[in-house]
């Protein structure tokens, strides 16, 4: 990647691969390498970085067993998933209701689809509707319910709902499964939670790459960045859980990152053939991410003009190339199965409780409904799990406000930039270059996108969720951190970045000590 | 990745090294260049700075209120904690170290208690030094660092990407 950001330009020829092998020789070297571990001689914006990360690392532990186990959503439907195919050597697929609903007539006892092991069933609870949630009652402890009736009709209940998911999180947990597997569940939950921890350390190291890609040599936005990306609640939680809900934040933070390479190197051929791969990985791992893949293509259209039909065209094959070769098994697995590209037809027949007392909204009543965002904003900080632990609106608005705020100061830094006037000669941030420009703008498409995104799916299924945005964190903070950086002046801004990290320490600290504790621990 | 981070550190020691990048001074309202001040803080530019840099003595005032402010909080501070009892929501004043006690109290039943305490028990402490370290390095030490660059006009210039003499 060293290489890519070296020789941005172009395709690296022989003279330049020979001087790069040449640096890369000499940094080699017993005493570069001496230099370059002494924590001194580095800057006090990397030496940041390294606590920062460390501090993050010992926060994620807290986060990882403050949760009981089983909490989080949907873990215990991975857990049956990562067992499953660890056990059978195969994917568990979603039955399909009518051939359910001819087996389950002969045989009311053994139906044949993909289950959640009954084992599991006392943490019902924290399932969502698709296994009966009766785990308070002693009798179906020992036999958990394996179908329900709604209004007459019967449908099969405890089923792996999480197997339309792609395979590459579930691939990767499986090796510790197996090395795991003499402990109890809970046990396994637990290193399984440990183990996303790294993919959270990717996210926010990204995020300084990213915007020390955008703007090197502003200390501001390196420290207030990766402070927001490494202390936002939601995320930090995301990456503490057995989910793949992170490695698809970290997949989709890395094709974000490429993007502003790319849009400053005018999309190389190499860099070109890395967003492909990352964009396939980002789509192994959670299906949201196609959205990324119309994001790069507006930003080649963008940063190369709509004329250059074969710079274009070149650039397409490049990116396309690895992009199906990694992702089109996946999708013909897919389709072979469902006869669709997502299985989502699927599982809108076998739940029931899916908007059951009320018809699907259209996609501007949830565009327009203010509940809904207010519900997508607690989602974003609190109620974790399944909406499990709210917080207050006292919270939600010392939240909120500062963010408003920052967003008031990113519209007065974008005027400041379409003016072209008014900032400082000096200040490379408020005088952006073109390719500047554009990778902010498509820091904002991202996230007006991600947002879209969640809205046309709560169109089809009311649990629709915040967290299916967190992939493009890494844009919100470089937006609400540019923000920040326009309504403070220079030589203020020390103050605002030890103000931030200690507003998000804080807040770590009460939503732990004020909410998931005493939910938790107090309760008894 | 590992390689993408020492290329911003490779960054920042050309910033220190050719000399051709500008700061604005913390401490002088941020309305003019120094030309050739030292941009990011090597041992030695750190400790001259620290020496002429009125700013700093603010700055550590500042840090230290913080890091006072956050001690006090977690040791005599108490919230207003929110929990479930019998389906009825309560809330009540609790103090904060009395919180962080049961949450110890309660770790995960599983396997290597001992181990769970102790590795939670260093991560809670190491939390707290580290966000105090963490504190020092952004509001202390870490001064604006603004190298500026010329603009490009067509927007297809990649010299945007190297620090390049000041403008003024």
């Amino acid at each position: 990647m060293a290489e890519l950001v070296e020789q941005p330009n172009a395709v690296s020829g022989p003279v330049q691969d020979h001087s790069a092998r040449r640096s890369w020789i000499a940094s080699a070297s017993p005493a570069a390498l001496r230099t370059r571990l002494n924590v001194r001689s580095w800057s006090a914006v990397h030496q940041f970085l390294v606590v920062l990360c460390v501090l993050y690392l010992v926060k994620q532990v807290i986060f990882v067993l403050a949760f009981p186990a089983f909490t989080g959503h949907d873990e215990v439907a991975h857990y049956a998933q990562i067992r499953f195919i660890a056990t059978e050597g195969n994917l568990p697929t979603i039955p399909d209701l009518s051939d359910w609903r001819a087996e389950f007539a002969e045989n009311r006892e053994s139906t044949t689809e993909d289950r959640i092991p009954d084992e599991l069933y006392r943490y019902c609870q924290y399932v969502t509707n698709d296994w009966y949630r009766g785990c308070d009652v002693p009798s179906y402890l020992l036999n958990p319910p394996r179908a329900v009736t709604f209004a007459g009709e019967g449908f099969p209940s405890g089923w792996i709902y999480t197997a339309n998911h792609p395979p590459l999180y579930y691939a990767m947990m499986v090796p510790i499964y197996l090395l795991t597997d003499g402990a109890s569940p809970a046990t396994q939950l637990y290193v399984f939670r440990f183990a996303a921890i790294p993919f959270g350390l990717i996210t926010v190291l990204l995020s300084f790459l990213m915007v020390r890609a955008i703007f090197p040599s502003d200390r501001f936005l390196s420290v207030v960045v990766p402070t927001f990306v490494a202390f936002q609640t939601q995320v930090s939680y995301e990456g503490a859980m057995l989910n793949n809900d992170i490695v698809g934040i970290a997949t989709y933070s890395l094709v974000l990152y490429l993007m502003v390479l790319a849009i400053r190197d005018r999309f190389p051929r190499k860099l070109c053939i890395y967003i492909g791969l990352a964009l396939g990985m980002a789509l192994l791992t959670k299906g949201t991410a196609l959205t990324a893949v119309g994001l790069v293509g507006l930003a080649a259209i963008l940063r190369l003009g709509i004329r250059d039909v074969r710079g274009l065209a070149w650039r397409a094959v490049a990116i396309g190339a690895p992009l199906v070769l990694l992702a089109a098994p996946w999708y013909a697995f897919l389709y072979s199965t469902y006869g669709n590209f997502s299985a989502l037809e699927q599982i809108q027949e076998l739940q029931y409780w899916n908007y059951q007392n009320q018809e699907s909204p259209g996609f501007f009543d949830l565009l327009f409904n203010v509940q809904f965002a207010e519900n997508r904003f607690m989602e974003t900080w609190g109620w974790f799990g399944w909406r499990l632990i709210p917080l207050s609106s006292t919270l939600l608005w010392a939240i909120g406000l500062p963010m408003l705020v920052c967003l008031v100061g990113l519209g007065q830094y974008a005027a400041t930039v379409i003016r072209g006037r008014g900032a400082p000669e000096n200040d490379p941030v408020e005088r952006p270059e073109n390719w500047q420009k554009l990778a902010i703008l498509m820091m904002l498409i991202a996230c007006v996108v991600a947002y879209l995104a969640i809205i046309q799916f709560g169109t089809e299924f009311s649990l629709t969720q915040a967290r299916y945005y967190f992939p493009v964190v890494n844009a919100i903070a470089i937006l609400l951190g540019l923000g920040l950086r326009s309504l403070i002046p220079m030589r203020f801004h020390p103050y605002g970045q030890g103000g931030v990290l200690a507003a998000m320490i804080l807040l770590n600290t009460i939503i732990f000590t004020q909410y998931v504790i005493p939910y938790w621990e107090l309760t008894t | 990745m590992a390689d993408a981070i020492d290329k911003s550190m490779r960054d920042a020691d050309t910033d220190r090294s050719d000399g051709t990048s500008t700061e604005l001074d913390a401490a002088s309202n941020g309305v003019g260049a120094i030309p050739d001040s030292p941009s990011d803080d090597t041992p030695a530019s750190r400790n001259s700075v620290s020496d002429e840099d009125p700013g700093r003595y603010f700055r550590t005032w500042f840090w230290m209120i913080l890091v006072a402010g956050y001690g006090l909080f977690l040791v005599f501070g108490s919230v207003e904690a929110h929990y479930w009892v019998r389906n009825s929501y309560v809330e009540r004043g609790t103090n904060v170290l009395d919180v962080w006690r049961a949450q110890v109290n309660g770790l995960p039943d599983v396997a290597h208690q001992t181990v769970l305490k102790t590795v939670f028990l260093i991560s809670a402490f190491g939390f707290i030094g580290l966000a105090v370290v963490a504190l020092w390095l952004a509001s202390v030490v870490v001064r604006p660092d603004l190298s500026a660059r010329v603009n490009d006009v067509d927007g297809t210039d990649d010299s945007a990407r190297r620090p390049s003499p000041a403008a003024g």
